[in-house]
């Protein structure tokens, strides 16, 4: 992983955002080879974020994950700030804060008037339209869509999403950052839930449809989605591994944006089940009971 | 009750699959495979096999298996021309995945012989199959059913009878919105795929499955549970019915479905 395959790009690589998602996105492009220079608003946010990730680089590196002296080396790439001002020089801006359409634009229209005319300016959304987080822009052509899939270092897919002003060449560069990441792009229009958030609904969903018509229990749903599906989750085991209160904000998200589409409509037992603080295995209890936690 | 003679009547892969299954495990296997659904309007198929079943021992097969994806009505003919024809008590193993066994069940004058049965190709995968008894009475033949997918090795979980059971019902709600979504110019169909199979670690893309499963097979369980729940969230996409109609059954016709298929190893993706 830490051997440097074809760089996209010469410049460095910014990521906004020192969350899971932000550092994990900071920590793939180094890996590639990148500059990296990680910006969020406080300095102690920043180093606990680059403790955690030194700590896990030098696990990794423990365990033979990455060549010795690797995690030392992918930490040099990475710089940190609190200035957005850092990313003058960037060649394409990653941007990992909060799911809030308002604050995405502000950085975004910050983010222009700093960084270079031809860079890219790349939003890790689930949920926000693209096309709404470059509307009012100058420059919304540039503006794409570049949702990381977590945990940032083991998922292999991007989806890149091109918004209603997105310029071919935004896409393809992101495309190539992509690939240069190591990861397997795929690009689709702004549409709600974009590709996996969209088509894996109805996993979720008719789960749940099938327990409240009886058809069958929940464990049965699971075994039946294993053995004879051939998932590796039954969609109840999946829905306590994700959260059930994330599964239903996704949903409900996804059911809003499309003015109330019937197949995405989020299911009671769903909610009921977030009413009472069972929200899966961060909480012990989901749709099983996890008793180790 | 062990099944030695198997009387299989279908018009897609779930049929072929089952024949060749229970051939290799040494049933004596007969019967008559359409490719593709029958419209009610032709002639022809009800005649050829008409011609096929007269020089059969009809009354000597211990199961009849029916897998269609045709429409009701010419599942309903064939169900009830064949009824007189084989003993009283044969089991009739009825594929729920596109109508639900009580449903099957109530066109034949002895319903109590009717198992439901669903999987979602293809078969080689398939660790547990699902059953289900008609709500007509209790049916004398549920371990005839289960014991013949046990000798395939498969196990069987009994779910409540209705149309599309459960993972044939999951699986083509989730290939109808891929199929929607490619029909909405969302993505291609080759990054729908590749986006479902590494973002959410699916088995299969959803569109690369509905070829495998035929995509007659799909468009019938979509129609079947549409029909059933009347909800407009199991309305088959536009574009799947279409390609069915088109004869793009996938994998196994020779025009492909969302991919063409040149040899069993080159894969193009389809205009």
């Amino acid at each position: 992983m830490s051997g440097l395959g074809t760089k996209a790009f010469e410049g460095a690589v910014g990521v906004i955002g020192a969350g899971t998602m932000g550092i994990g996105i900071a920590q793939v492009s180094a890996q590639a080879g990148y500059d990296v220079i990680v910006y969020d608003i406080a300095e102690d946010v920043l180093a606990k974020a680059m403790a955690g990730l030194s700590k896990s680089l030098h696990k990794l590196e423990e365990k033979g994950k990455i060549a010795a002296g690797a995690a030392q080396q992918i930490l040099s790439r990475i710089r940190t700030s609190t200035e957005l001002e850092a990313f003058a020089g960037a060649a394409i801006v990653v941007e990992a804060a909060p799911e809030k359409l308002e604050l995405k634009k502000s950085i975004f229209q910050k983010l222009e008037s700093i960084v270079a005319p031809e860079a890219v300016l790349a939003s890790n959304t689930s949920s926000i339209p693209i096309t709404a987080v470059a509307g009012g822009m100058k420059s919304p052509e540039r503006v794409v869509g570049m949702h990381f899939f977590n945990p940032v270092p083991l998922m292999k897919l991007v989806e890149v999403i091109a918004g209603q002003r997105t310029e071919e060449k935004a896409v393809e560069v992101t495309n190539a950052f992509a690939k240069s990441l190591g990861k397997t792009a795929v690009t689709c229009i702004d549409t709600p839930g974009f590709i996996v958030n969209r088509v894996a609904r109805g996993f979720y969903g008719e789960g749940l449809r099938l327990v409240q018509e009886g058809v069958a229990d929940l464990e049965t749903i699971d075994k039946l989605a294993r053995l004879e599906g051939n998932f590796r989750m039954g969609p109840f085991e999946l829905m306590d591994l994700i959260g059930i209160d994330v599964n239903l904000a996704v949903s409900q998200s996804v059911y809003r944006a499309t003015y109330e589409e019937q197949r995405y409509r989020p299911n009671p037992i769903q909610e009921r089940m977030v009413q009472s603080g069972d929200f899966g295995r961060k909480t012990g209890r989901g749709f099983y009971r996890y008793d180790d936690k | 009750m062990t099944t030695n003679k198997v009387l299989v009547l279908g018009d897609g892969v779930v049929a072929a699959e089952l024949a060749d299954a229970w051939r290799s495990k040494g049933l004596t296997v007969d019967g008559y495979l359409f490719d593709g659904p029958i419209p009610e309007w032709k002639q022809e198929p009800f005649e050829l096999l008409n011609a096929q079943l007269a020089a059969l021992d009809l009354t000597s097969y211990e199961a009849v298996v029916l897998a269609f994806s045709s429409e009701k009505a010419v599942v309903r003919h064939i169900a009830r021309d064949l009824e007189h024809q084989v003993g009283a008590d044969t089991l009739f193993l009825v594929s729920a995945m596109s109508c639900a066994a009580t449903e099957t069940a109530s066109w034949l004058e002895h319903p109590e012989r009717v198992i439901g049965f669903g999987y979602v190709p293809p078969f080689a995968g398939v660790k547990c199959a699902e059953l289900s008894k008609p709500l007509q009475g209790l049916s004398q033949h549920a371990d005839q059913a289960a014991g013949l997918f046990a000798s395939l090795g498969v196990e069987t979980a009994f779910v409540g009878d209705s149309a599309g059971l459960v993972m044939p019902r999951l699986v083509s709600a989730i290939i109808n919105e891929a199929v929607t979504a490619l029909m909405e110019g969302v993505a291609s169909a080759a990054d729908l795929d590749t986006a479902m199979k590494l973002g959410v670690n699916y088995p299969h893309g959803p569109l690369e499955w509905a070829d495998r499963i035929g995509l007659d097979q799909v468009y019938a369980t979509l129609r079947g549970v549409y029909e059933e729940q009347g909800e407009d969230r199991y309305r088959p996409a536009p574009l799947l019915r279409r390609m069915v109609l088109a004869g793009l059954y996938g994998r196994r016709s020779g025009y492909g479905g969302f991919y063409e298929y040149e040899t069993e190893n080159e894969v193009t993706e389809h205009a």
